[in-house]
């Protein structure tokens, strides 16, 4: 019987779904982001709304970026 | 009508001013002349309208939800830019933690993929942080309008709560200004106790507290003299 029932590469796996698990969990809270500025800037305008909904969107974008680059290098 | 920014009046660290309805301030009989309303408009030695400051009198381009047409925003407040001294550090000792990851053997020892996707997503928690804490400094305000206050707090991700008095449900002003830090940067919580729903609204650590709730008192005569004149909206 072996000691250790996953191999190594079982591991990398494990991680590697982690990460995206992770990745993905933050995807939902860069969608939050976004609902919040904009219920934000909804209820006080001092016209900065613009800027903090590009900057939202952004935040968004990266994190796309940083899930697609994951895919790549893990 | 005193310049209510220029006083020389020095203040305590707690101050409460007593505003009695049924007291109201004796109406110029002697010299009629035409009212001015917001008489301290043209007093205010330090408009600002820097986006990033805290004290905003009469400020540009402001408005907030369910706003009547007829209503002037007199103090927009934010809390004092000092209280983000904390976070600010927190940030910045987040933002250089990452060039201390090769110390640790077990993140050396983990692929070059694994690495770089570590420190990507540990700057992305640092983002979030610094964009949340912005929010919440930035949104998180105190209004004074012409005809009411308004606290409105954003309590976490998409909880928004307002809280509103009219002027002249305004029973109490209390100022507190306490400890070093607050008495050399000026700035304190303004406790407003009212006769609305909510009996208590809190100006929380709002520079020039002692401005605030001077023209808190100011509006308070401002809206009695209204009531006198049957001039109320």
């Amino acid at each position: 019987m072996d000691a250790f029932p996953f191999d190594i590469n079982s591991a990398w796996w494990l991680a590697k779904a982690g990460v995206l698990i992770l990745l993905l969990l933050y995807l939902a809270f860069a969608l939050i982001v976004i609902s919040q500025v904009k219920l934000m800037t909804k209820t006080i305008k001092t016209g900065y709304e613009t800027h903090l909904i590009t900057a939202s969107y952004v935040h968004l974008l990266v994190v796309i970026l940083i899930i697609l680059t994951s895919l790549v290098l893990l | 009508m005193q310049d209510i920014f220029n006083s020389k009046n020095q203040e305590s660290d707690k101050k409460t001013f007593k505003f009695k309805s049924h007291n109201p301030a004796p109406p110029n009989t002697h010299q009629p002349k035409e009212h001015k309303p917001h008489h301290f408009r043209k007093h205010s030695p330090r408009k600002t309208y820097s986006p990033l400051a805290a004290f905003f009198h009469y400020p540009r381009g402001v408005s907030f939800i369910n706003e009547d047409p007829e209503e002037v925003i007199v103090l927009m407040l934010r809390r004092h830019p000092i209280t983000n001294v904390a976070w600010v550090v927190t940030a910045l000792f987040m933002l250089i933690l990452p060039s201390f990851f090769t110390s640790f053997s077990l993140f050396v020892s983990l692929p070059l993929g694994y690495q770089v996707i570590i420190i990507l997503i540990w700057y992305l928690i640092t983002t979030a942080f610094v964009f949340e804490e912005f929010l919440s400094w930035f949104f998180n305000v105190n209004i004074i309008t012409d005809e009411r206050i308004l606290d409105v707090d954003f309590v976490n991700l998409i909880y928004r709560e307002m809280t509103d008095a009219k002027i002249d449900q305004i029973q109490d002003v209390t100022v507190q200004i306490g400890g070093a830090v607050r008495t050399f940067f000026n700035y304190g919580d303004v406790i407003i106790q009212t006769a609305a729903q909510v009996p208590r609204i809190r100006f929380e650590a709002v520079p020039r507290p002692d401005d605030v709730a001077r023209v808190l008192r100011e509006l308070i005569l401002e809206e009695e003299q209204e009531k006198l004149e049957g001039r109320v909206r």
